[in-house]
């Protein structure tokens, strides 16, 4: 006989399962940081520093100190949310990461709703007509867009949409002579929150061809993961049934197919978003961007362990309250997990 | 009831809902954003100069002056005591500057009437800050003026430096030093000497005032009471970080960037737009150290041998497009006080008759170098395939350039054969040399190279307060190292960079000096 479990038990033992996670995503790459090769004391000092220079550089960042010293040294601050101060910028990361995050976040959130938007409808049409050649063109189409690289993506649609056609504008946040108080760093956002809509309009635009371009894979996945739930489910008896009783089309797809459908979906949508902020880095170095992925580069350009720690750390927190959020959703909204979950 | 086994094939009707939902999300987005596409606002751009830069602007901090980036902006933000025009020391904010007979003090007398952004007056007590704090910092700029041992406020206008040793580069060093306003620092200092302070904000007196800060794009606006103040300069300098030289290109053909570097491919993209192309004269010389203390290049013959067997014109040709000059020397070949030596050049007869008389057969080498320049990765495939013509099989590596760093910092790690673009911080010939080729500079000298004779004009050039005098001295350490084959100078390069025609002082002086954005002007 199976016990009930609170949800707020559950939430917790997700939440732990989460930190535990992070711990260890911490610590392997504070690890792999340290062994890979080169000195971050030397990089830190300059490069015309002399050796007693570097020496100080080395004390004073505490890299003199054994690795074990450094680790504990590290979760140490970690505990009371400190992440450091960078051994490049000397800024502290954690405000380093404020400033880059929302730029960002804001492409991320964007493209996860132009992939929603976008590849739910057309697999629930392409699987609804599922014989024609035209569904083989869109099965085609989808999956060579999908196969891009997405940086070759990028330079493509900018240089077809924004450079040749001007449909948008090549690169940047906000075009010359518009200025958003900062107030979460995301401009569309401050644009809104200021009343500015002119802001507001010019910074989504400079939004909308980077999201779209890291939307692609994301997209032509979710297709193909909705395209084959709804034929998997269309063709269970308790559908023949539902048809045989007279059930309109579009209630029938509506109400009894696309939700089960969308089961592996909402976990895709999860998984892929703490995924956009990494792979960010490479729409927002050909679209000029500031974001999380770019500093995470810089930073491992000039071995600056901390930063680096400090993006991984959130990027992983984000994947994790990502999974938890879907999680959640599934449990209200799937009478099975919860089942499953909670019994 | 039997489960059916084949697709559904009815027809719904959900096509015209779906076709309007993609409408309504993606379509509707598109469109919104669309519509401003491409569009600047109605901002006066002609006073208005947006120039991008490639790479992370780590921190507006001086102390991080040696990064290029970061000295690039700070120009525009504060002021160094001296400058050079044209390779010449020029005054700045020093109006006077003295080497003491042996080269261990300075005396300087500063200009009157200078003022940082915050209305306080520049004294000698802000030099002495701010030299004072370089050395607390003990990171970046500091490493060019390592022998600073004190200074002293003699009075408001007068200040001495005292060196540690005697060092004759130390005065063009402090054309990368600049001066911060002590008052206004101060407050800030906390417990890092106002580091994270100074990361975003601006406590200089220079030509413009920082406004904002913020995700690589950094907004400055003309000083009215600079002392050199010049209504021509742009009202307003914005400096857009654009890593892909594609988008710098498509962003200044959009007339939405005024100017930028830009690829060697994109020399011609820009005819019939209102923008100027040019090349700054000769910014880098490209070359190859060896190790020259361990490994098989230690050989002089081996070193000789690979320099005979590279195609210098073809890859200079292929490569940077002609955009260039053959090395004849060690250093790049616009700097001063050189000696008049050859063009490098191929002869693999030669090449071939070197490692037969020094009985070399059959030989491996390995060469460092940086995967992240394209132009580097092209070089090193061009002398693999030169090499394996006279028979050396040459292995190639990447590195990243914190990593060579370190293998510095031991003759035995240094790389038996890397590739690098260097150029003179400030133009002064003596600190590439010094740097690069004195065997007590462990951490700078590329090849661990030592050699007694080299050593001693290096130790009387640093003595040596006669500029003309020194610059014999750097000639004839110049003629040793070439003579040592102790590295191989292929070429040296110009950068392409495009303007908006109207904007003027985007030359580049000397080598060394770079672009200086202070320069710039606007209008005819």
């Amino acid at each position: 006989m199976s016990r009930y479990v609170h949800p707020a038990l559950f939430i917790a033992r997700r939440l732990l399962g989460g930190i535990g996670t992070l711990l260890t995503l911490a610590t392997m790459v504070f690890i792999l940081l340290k062994a890979i090769p080169g000195d971050e004391a030397r990089v830190a000092a300059g490069e015309w520093a002399t050796p007693d220079q570097v020496a100080a550089v080395r004390a004073k960042l505490g890299l003199d100190r054994g690795v074990l010293s450094q680790y504990l040294s590290f979760l140490g601050r970690l505990l009371h949310g400190d992440l450091g101060v960078s051994s490049s910028t000397h800024g502290s990361v954690g405000s380093a990461i404020a400033d880059q995050l929302p730029s960002t976040a804001e492409v991320a959130v964007v493209a996860v709703l132009i992939s929603v938007t976008v590849a739910i409808p057309l697999a629930a049409f392409s699987a609804l007509r599922s014989s024609g050649a035209w569904d083989s063109t869109r099965r085609v189409t989808v999956l060579m867009l999908a196969g891009m690289p997405t940086f070759w993506l990028a330079l493509l649609a900018q240089s077809l949409l924004s450079a040749k056609l001007h449909v948008f504008p090549i690169s940047g946040q906000l075009s010359v002579g518009y200025s958003v108080p900062h107030v979460t760093g995301a401009p569309t956002l401050d644009a809104l929150l200021s009343g500015d809509l002119p802001a507001a309009r010019d910074a989504f635009s400079h939004v909308v061809l980077p999201a779209m371009v890291l939307s692609i894979p994301q997209a032509g996945l979710m297709y193909r993961v909705t395209r084959s739930e709804i034929l998997r489910i269309a063709a269970r008896p308790h559908i023949t049934v539902a048809r045989a009783a007279g059930v309109g089309r579009a209630r029938l797809v509506r109400k009894h197919i696309l939700p089960p459908a969308l089961t592996p979906v909402i976990i895709l949508i999860g998984v892929d978003f703490g995924t956009l902020f990494s792979t960010a880095i490479l729409v927002e170095s050909v679209f000029g961007r500031p974001g999380l992925g770019s500093m995470m580069t810089n930073a491992i350009r000039v071995k600056d362990t901390l930063t680096v720690e400090g993006c991984v750390l959130v990027i992983g927190m984000i994947v994790v309250a990502s999974s938890l959020v879907v999680d959640l959703v599934q449990l209200v909204r799937d009478p099975r997990v919860r089942a499953a979950e909670l019994s | 009831m039997p489960v059916p086994t084949h697709r559904p094939r009815w027809r719904p009707a959900p096509g015209r809902l779906l076709t309007s939902a993609i409408a309504a999300g993606a379509g509707a987005a598109v469109l919104l954003a669309g519509c401003a596409g491409g569009q600047s606002s109605g901002a006066d751009r002609d006073e208005t100069t947006v120039i991008a830069y490639r790479n992370q602007i780590d921190t507006l901090d001086p102390a991080r002056a040696d990064y290029q980036q970061t000295d690039n902006s700070d120009q525009l933000l504060y002021d160094t005591l001296i400058g050079y025009d044209k390779g010449k020391m020029v005054p700045q904010v020093a109006s006077t500057f003295t080497y003491s007979p042996d080269v261990t003090s300075i005396d300087l007398t500063l200009r009157s009437g200078v003022t940082f952004h915050s209305g306080n007056p520049l004294t000698a007590k802000d030099v002495v800050y701010s030299l004072d704090r370089y050395k607390a910092v003990g990171q970046g700029i500091i490493g060019q003026i390592s022998t600073y041992k004190s200074s002293t406020a003699v009075d408001d206008s007068h200040v001495k430096i005292e060196l540690t040793q005697p060092d004759s580069l130390f005065m063009g060093a402090l054309s990368r030093v600049y001066i911060l306003d002590s008052k206004l620092v101060a407050q800030h200092a906390g417990s890092d000497q106002a580091q994270s302070w100074l990361l975003d904000h601006d406590a200089g007196s220079g030509p413009f005032t920082l406004v904002s800060a913020s995700g690589g794009t950094y907004q400055m606006s003309r000083a009215d009471k600079f002392w050199d103040f010049d209504a021509k300069r742009p009202k307003t300098i914005i400096l857009r970080r654009i890593d892909d030289q594609a988008t710098i290109r498509d962003e200044i053909r959009a007339g939405n960037v005024d100017g930028g570097w830009i690829s060697y491919d994109d020399k011609d993209a820009f005819a019939g737009k209102n923008v100027v192309v040019g090349a700054s004269p000769d910014t880098f010389q490209m070359a190859i150290y060896f190790n020259t203390s361990t490994g098989p290049t230690a050989n002089p013959a081996v070193r000789e041998a690979v320099r005979l067997a590279f195609d210098y014109k073809g890859a200079l040709s292929t490569i940077y497009k002609d955009q260039g000059t053959i090395a004849n020397g060690p250093l790049p070949t616009n700097l001063t006080c050189r000696p008049d030596l050859p063009a490098s050049a191929q002869d693999l007869n030669k090449a071939k008759a070197v490692l037969a008389d020094a009985g070399l057969s059959d030989l491996t080498l390995t060469m460092r170098y940086q995967p992240n320049f394209p132009e580097h990765a092209a070089a090193a495939t061009l002398l693999q395939s030169d090499l394996s013509k006279i028979g050396v099989k040459l292995k190639l590596e990447p590195i990243a350039f914190s990593d060579y760093l370190t293998m510095l910092n031991d003759p035995k790690t240094i790389p038996s054969i890397m590739l690098l673009g260097e150029g003179a911080s400030y133009p002064d010939t003596g600190v590439m040399v010094v740097n690069t080729f004195w065997s007590k500079k462990i951490g700078t000298n590329r090849g661990g190279y030592a050699n007694p004779a080299a050593d001693a004009l290096i130790e009387k050039a640093i003595v040596t307060p006669d500029a003309d005098a020194r610059c014999k001295i750097y000639s004839q350490v110049q003629q040793t190292v070439d003579g040592d084959y102790a590295t191989m100078p292929l070429y040296t390069v110009s950068m392409l960079w495009a303007w908006r025609s109207d904007i003027k002082g985007t030359d580049i002086p000397s080598p060394g000096e770079g672009i200086s954005y202070r320069s710039i002007t606007v209008g005819s």
